[in-house]
């Protein structure tokens, strides 16, 4: 039955994502990219990923498709005119395939993907967690380069999935094991991402502030 | 202390086929369901008592039976339908607000792990489920293609979102004292003192918050029939009107209930009705508490007059919200600077 429904929530994941791309309306657009955040936290619950799933409603259903929806439904578009302009895009397919193309290149021959977890057989798609692991031990190995490394690299860092479909929601440990990546593995990074959201909340901030004129 | 209570002495599966699943949502959902028709019949007979009337006294004893007779009348009314709207988000919109109040209900516990599921992060998938809800709105707005119901979505949308904002800020304070996502586990914690009285500045943003989350009455302004036109309702009727009345009234009693969960201790109460047997009483307990904050939402309608839209927004997010920042900033510092953990570390 899960096997089923990830499968289910797979596919429906992609064929909602194709539709935000050839909706012709603009707000439908928008529905369908929040039926791809819906599917995809749903295969994350499915996976054992909980936290991640219920993140991924909070943060981008809850808060940044709503943001989305407003600015397109208050825009006042003419479908016409979009159509006009989709067909001028169409035109620059192929520019677009070589691009995706080098995208992957870069990203498959950067990330390792090695994974050393025994239970990978029984589910091609729990690649995940070790890209993330990985992703972080590589951009650690290029502090250290630098003479920076914070901490030593690491394989086998805290698993935040459970290998039982079953106990989806029922697993103490998923908020405390990525917790506990995040402060020791990916202190560094989660201190730069944090100053870059600080810049991004101030930025606009400092952009619409008007200064005060005294007479 | 951290093993005080271990929830797997508590542990119901549930997972134990679909049949008895579908017995466990409908033992929730059902009076569930009730207790929303008869949340409309307190609010009309509490507000008739304060403002020196009747009420509602004529179908069934005391007016008892008049939210199902209010009900019959929507569903036989005629179905009015724009001619230029979006059908299917038209419907839909209804379906969702209903629906994603309906599910809150999920996590909420009835007893010691008596809830439909009993998840390690309960409290994020509430506030992931109300967050939801919005869309209900938004999409009524948008589908009904009526300037009116247009900007009034527009409106609602803004006034939940931003209030969601101190809503969940205020939650999260809860969080930091009790040390756990889960439910039970939060309940638990409060055997020793119920979280109003340490937290209770954070108790009055919460409540101010979660009024305007359900579009109650001094922010009301989603459905301000008098000076705004009825908002992102305006163009449904009938049938899928009575799913945004229903979700509306839905919403008041989950509300209550998760207030009382989250300050006033949920089913905890010393020394009465504790039992860990099938026949455990203790729901009634979570029934008194949550029919207080329920009569303190239709106090609050009965009382205060409805604020104005610029206010409700500026009040918000230059008042409200910097409180709320400082106060989740002071509890964890005060917990670090005088050594207290949270009440279990080891869940």
């Amino acid at each position: 039955m899960n096997t089923f429904l990830i499968d289910f929530l797979t596919l429906g994941a992609i064929f909602s994502a194709l539709l935000v791309v050839t909706a012709k309306n603009p707000v439908m657009s928008v529905l369908f990219l929040i039926s791809l955040f819906l599917h995809i936290s749903g295969y994350l619950v499915l996976q054992g990923l909980g936290f991640l799933g219920i993140s991924y409603l909070i943060l981008y259903i809850g808060a940044i498709a709503i943001l989305f929806l407003f600015v397109v439904m208050m825009l006042n578009l003419q479908l016409a005119e979009l159509n006009a302009m989709a067909s001028e895009y169409t035109q620059n397919l192929p520019l677009g395939g070589i691009f995706v193309f080098l995208l992957f290149v870069e990203l498959f021959s950067i990330i390792p993907f090695s994974s050393h977890n025994e239970y990978k057989n029984l589910n091609p798609f729990k690649i995940i967690p070790d890209v993330q692991i990985g992703i972080m031990n590589t951009m650690n190995s290029i502090l250290h380069q630098f003479g920076y490394g914070p901490i030593s690299r690491s394989t086998d860092v805290y698993q935040t999935y459970t290998i039982t479909s079953d106990t989806n929601f029922a697993n103490l440990i998923d908020v405390q094991s990525i917790g506990f990546t995040l402060y020791t593995f990916g202190s560094v990074w989660l201190f730069v991402a944090s100053l870059a959201l600080l810049l991004a909340m101030i930025g606009p901030i400092v952009l619409t502030m008007k200064a005060r004129t005294t007479n | 202390m951290t093993n005080l209570f271990d929830l797997k002495t508590f542990h119901i599966p549930v997972s134990q086929g679909p049949i008895v699943s579908i017995i466990l949502i409908l033992l929730v959902f059902v009076p569930m369901l009730l207790c929303v028709a008869w949340m409309t019949i307190i609010e009309r007979k509490v507000m008739g008592s304060m403002q020196r009337r009747i009420g509602p006294n004529v179908v069934g004893y005391y007016g008892v039976l008049q939210p199902f007779a209010d009900a019959l009348k929507c569903v036989v009314k005629e179905q009015i339908i724009p001619a230029q709207s979006n059908k299917a988000l038209f419907f839909l919109a209804p379906m969702i607000s209903l629906v994603f109040s309906l599910l809150g209900w999920a996590p909420i516990p009835f007893g010691p792990g008596m809830a439909i599921t009993d998840i390690s992060i309960g409290i994020l998938f509430s506030l992931a489920v109300s967050s939801i809800g919005v869309y209900g709105a938004l999409f009524a707005g948008w589908a009904a293609n009526s300037k009116y119901s247009f900007l009034g979505s527009l409106r609602a949308t803004a006034q939940m979102v931003s209030y969601e904002l101190i809503f969940s800020t205020c939650v999260f304070a809860v969080v930091l004292l009790a040390g756990s996502l889960n439910f039970t586990t939060i309940v638990q914690a409060q055997t020793a003192i119920w979280f109003i009285v340490p937290l209770f500045p954070i108790f009055i943003l919460y409540l101010i918050s979660a009024l305007a989350e359900l579009n109650r009455t001094p922010f009301d302004l989603p459905e301000a029939e008098s000076e705004l036109v009825c908002g992102f309702m305006t163009e449904h009727s009938g049938m899928i009107f009575v799913f945004f009345y229903l979700a509306e009234y839905s919403g008041v009693v989950l509300m209550s209930t998760f207030s009382s969960v989250l300050f006033l201790g949920g089913y905890a109460f010393p020394e009465i009705f504790v039992q860990e047997t099938f026949i455990n009483l203790q729901s009634l307990i979570l029934a008194a508490k949550a029919l207080l904050f329920m009569f303190f939402f239709v106090w609050v309608r009965a009382t205060f007059v409805r604020q104005r839209y610029d206010r409700l927004m500026i009040f918000c997010w230059t008042q409200l919200l910097p409180m709320a920042i400082a106060l989740l900033i002071l509890v964890p510092s005060i917990l670090i600077a005088f050594d207290i953990p949270a009440v279990n570390l080891s869940m």
